[in-house]
């Protein structure tokens, strides 16, 4: 009976079927009603442009009512938990981990074979809590389960990616716009380019990730890389426009106002950076934004307010280590900034071990100039670089170290390159960098 | 309320309660699912290219001419924004023809739009009221070409160039005497028919009450029978065309049967080009495709559904021995105890050539080409005349021979004459059931225009209560 429902051969009448009401009052044969009828999320449904602010918790809660009636509904179980990995996403709040993983492994063990939508959904989490290798495993079930299922190819991608191993990860990156061009996949495509420097090519392909976005979030997550592709290359007016298109498409979307907050400073407006940071960091306090206000208040001197922020960073990264998310990478990058060489580079080792993508290199190298080894973080960091990305933060790192080794020529190229790609490339290192280069200019 | 009418009402709330799982289990898209470093959205949205519905008829007020009308992006929440109702630009909106039964396109219809904006430094839909489709406080606009290429005679002839799209009702204040001045205004004449194409937002013409399958578990079905999609609206394509010109070598006497189906297709990419640059002109991917209303469902299990969007006719007889043995009537014996419908009980397993005939091969003596390729797809016979006096919402089953299964009017009440059809009312042995099923919803939630595009307007923006 189980099997029977999940395949439900079921009479979905057009695919116009797919959505469930909801919105809106009821027929003009019922009673008017307050309230509208508690929606039951189908496919259709979770995608709806008619389902606006707060559609995740709409979503979620017929999910849940449902699953109350029909436990065994794998369908609802697999759309549950990536549900609830998205909910993690939007409210930086990754005690939906382990509600989606229950979830989905229940729709897992209901329905073990040909389960593509839980196998994509726990490829999802995997990646979300930074289980790479683990990701990797679930992806390839689930390209296995649905060779036509373009998300799967997703998880596949993203995950070799992160682990580091480019050449395979732009093939699944590939095959996935090769099934389905859509956002996701186009998004895709932009990010390979812009790892391999191609910057040029990453807006292209972003914008047509823009073109091809189904609903206001996601047109406003489009804008706001595009905003932050234009940012790292050092044009800050083309941010500024991409961020604020951006809240129009969709005011709720914070990392767009993070995007301006960053702006501001960069136009060396630092009050209002400030105000504009604490109200992202109200709204939505994410690691990322958190030690971005920190840093802030560190480059003020404000130093009792920076400390604030970065015990809130801590703290946040427990609760994220608590519900089985691995924040190594994280940890030894603003460990190594932040003061704390000896546990930055425990966590740099740590995530080097499980991966040498370009990220883990940068942090690693950085981790180790923090302890001055700087002939083996010149190594490290010269990996970093391998892929030809354009960012800036890498070549500061990689010119810092070289300035430390004594290596001026190279330290002045690369320190140059950093300001040259993008003057405004972090809130704490920018001056040092301007600094830096002046002195060795002077130098010469 | 007699047994049997129970009986119904619990088989369609069931009925709905599988749809439902169906739906789940097939799981599109959501709103983007971050997943990675950069989080970029898994499993997102894409209703532009979601087709919901074909329909294909002999015009009623032209018999002469076929008309066919198609739909995408549903759910269009008449005061949502008009800014993503808009079609995707780049994508190839078509519809393409079988007229000698080898299931492969042997004409395509193709619609590209191009999106416009007069004033490039707002995003403003309009600036002020508009009257025409050229109004210029209509800031943006899209215009689109439709092409036909006939793939026997190996040509590509472009039938409408800049051809304006009726936009968005934003709202009576905006958009005063929408219907007059934008909606049929957006009507474009091509070729000596004459022909006519129409592309704009409409009311969604599909009708039935999804809301059984909650009602089921209150045990109270007393509130069947609200069309679920009332005022919504969709994003719609219409083309009509004479017949010769959709017939095997332009003889419909001949040749009066034809296949129709949708396909949507996007652009891919390549990361990088073998030269090192990169560009955004890869070759198209069919991200979409839609011909019989039910197929998807009846016949294809929800783990395919990525598989038969991207599926041609051609890869269709691999499909036969889903439509023979398909799940629902199993589901509603077990439940239910209802009688598994089988055309052939003398032979081991379930057979249903009732099926093959409705959605594959076409119906014999209505709409059934000799020695054509089984392949789904809407079949109609031209050469049937629409009907005077024999008309009826369930089309053929109710006696009209114009009606659903031979192609699809607007007003035929699909879901009815759909579930009645899989639960074998077309076998001599049947249930009792078959004959009576239905949603309770028998015709949409506004009329229909009685010329052509026929589907009906757009509800406004400034709707209060559209639903």
């Amino acid at each position: 009976m189980n099997g029977a429902l999940r395949l439900g051969t079921a009479l979905v009448l057009g695919a116009a079927l797919f959505v469930v009401g909801g919105v809106g009052a009821l027929g003009p044969r019922s009673a008017p009603s307050t309230e509208p009828p508690l929606p039951v999320a189908t496919a259709e449904t979770l995608t709806s442009p008619t389902v606006r602010g707060g559609s995740l918790e709409t979503i979620i809660a017929g999910l849940q009512a449902r699953l109350r009636d029909r436990p065994e509904d794998a369908g609802s179980l697999a759309a549950l938990g990536l549900a609830y990995v998205q909910q993690a996403r939007i409210t930086a709040d990754p005690s939906y981990y382990p509600k989606a993983e229950e979830a989905l492994e229940r729709s897992l063990a209901l329905v073990p074979d040909g389960n593509a939508d839980a196998l994509v959904g726990l490829g999802a989490l995997d990646l979300a809590r930074h289980a790479f290798a683990d990701a990797l495993t679930w992806g390839r079930r689930a390209v296995a389960a649905d060779p036509y299922d373009a998300n799967a190819r997703g998880v596949v991608g993203d995950a070799l990616l992160e682990l580091g191993r480019y050449r395979q990860a732009f093939r699944a990156f590939q095959a996935m716009v090769d099934t389905r061009p859509d956002i996701a996949s186009y998004a895709r495509v932009s990010y390979a380019r812009e790892l391999r420097g191609d910057v040029n090519g990453a807006i292209e392909a972003m914008e047509l990730a823009l073109s091809a976005a189904g609903t206001p979030a996601d047109a406003a997550w489009a804008s706001y890389q595009l905003g932050e592709l234009e940012f790292g290359r050092g044009d800050v007016r083309s941010a500024a426009s991409r961020y604020e298109r951006g809240l129009e498409l969709d005011a709720t979307y914070v990392p767009n106002l993070a995007g301006l907050a960053r702006v501001t400073w960069a136009r060396g407006d630092v009050d209002r950076a400030l105000e504009r940071y604490r109200d992202v960091v109200e709204r939505y306090p994410s690691v990322e934004h958190v030690a971005a206000l920190g840093d802030l208040y560190a480059t003020l001197g404000r130093d009792g307010l920076a400390a604030e922020q970065y015990a809130v960073v801590e703290a946040t990264r427990a609760i994220a280590r608590a519900n089985g998310v691995n924040v190594d990478l994280e940890v030894a990058l603003f460990d190594a900034d932040h003061g704390d060489p000896v546990s930055a580079l425990a966590a740099a080792e740590a995530e080097w071990a499980r991966r040498k993508g370009v990220h883990v290199a940068d942090a690693y190298a950085w981790a180790l100039y923090a302890n001055g080894r700087y002939d083996e973080a010149a190594r490290i960091s010269r990996r970093a670089l391998a892929l030809g990305t354009r960012n800036a933060l890498f070549l500061f790192h990689a010119g810092m170290i070289e300035l430390a080794r004594g290596r001026d020529d190279a330290a002045r190229r690369l320190l140059r390159e950093a300001i040259a790609t993008n003057p405004h490339f972090s809130i704490l290192h920018a001056a040092t960098a301007g600094t830096a280069l002046a002195e060795l200019e002077a130098r010469r | 309320m007699s047994l049997r009418t129970n009986r119904a009402r619990l088989v369609v709330a069931l009925v709905a309660v599988a749809l439902a799982a169906a739906m789940l289990g097939s799981l599109g898209p959501m709103p983007g699912i971050a997943s990675s470093h950069r989080e970029a959205p898994l499993v997102a949205a894409d209703p532009q290219i979601d087709t919901t519905d074909v329909w294909a008829f002999v015009s009623e007020d032209r018999p002469d001419t076929v008309t066919i009308v198609a739909s995408w992006l549903p759910f269009q929440e008449p005061a949502g924004g008009p800014n993503f109702y808009a079609w995707a630009e780049g994508v190839r909106y078509s519809i393409k023809i079988d007229n000698d039964h080898d299931a492969r396109p042997d004409l395509e219809y193709r619609w590209v739009f191009t999106d416009h904006r007069r004033n490039p430094d707002t995003f403003l839909y309009n600036t002020g009221p508009v009257t025409s489709l050229d109004d210029p406080d209509l800031n943006f606009y899209q215009t689109y070409d439709l092409i036909r290429i006939d793939q026997d005679a190996g040509t590509k002839r472009v039938l409408v160039n800049d051809g304006i799209a009726a936009p968005s009702h934003v709202g009576a204040a905006s958009m005063p005497s929408y219907n007059a001045n934008l909606f049929h205004a957006a009507v474009e004449r091509f070729g000596s028919g004459p022909s006519y194409t129409w592309a704009g937002q409409s009311d969604d013409a599909f009708f039935l009450d999804l809301r059984v399958f909650d009602l089921l578990y209150g045990a109270d079905l007393s509130e069947v029978g609200d069309d679920t999609l009332a005022g919504f609206n969709v994003s719609t394509l219409a083309l009509q065309v004479p017949k010769d010109d959709l017939a095997f070598r332009g003889n419909v006497e001949r040749n009066p049967i034809i296949g129709i189906w949708s396909t949507t297709s996007r652009r891919s990419v390549r990361i990088q080009n073998t030269d090192g640059s990169s560009d955004s002109r890869g070759r198209f991917v069919q991200v979409s495709r839609l011909g019989m209303p039910l197929v998807n469902e009846v016949v294809i299990p929800v783990g395919l559904k990525d598989y038969f969007n991207s599926s041609k006719p051609t890869q269709d007889p691999a499909a036969l021995p889903l439509v023979q043995d398909p799940e629902l009537p199993r589901l509603l014996n077990a439940v239910y105890g209802l009688a598994i419908p089988d055309s052939d009980p003398e032979t081991a397993g379930i057979q249903r050539a009732d099926l093959i005939s409705v959605f594959l091969t076409g119906v014999d003596g209505l709409n059934m080409p000799e020695g054509g390729t089984p392949s789904e797809m809407l079949r109609l016979n031209m050469s049937i005349e629409p009907c005077s006096t024999t008309c009826s919402s369930l089309g053929v089953l109710g006696g009209d021979l114009a009606g659903f299964p031979n192609g699809r009017r607007l007003s035929d009440d699909i879901v009815d004459a759909a579930l009645r059809v899989v639960l074998g009312v077309l076998l001599a042995d049947h249930e009792p059931i078959a004959e009576t099923i239905g949603d309770g919803v028998d015709a949409n939630d506004v009329p229909f225009n009685g010329s052509f595009p026929y589907v009906a307007y757009p509800h406004p923006g400034s709707d209060a209560d559209p639903h």
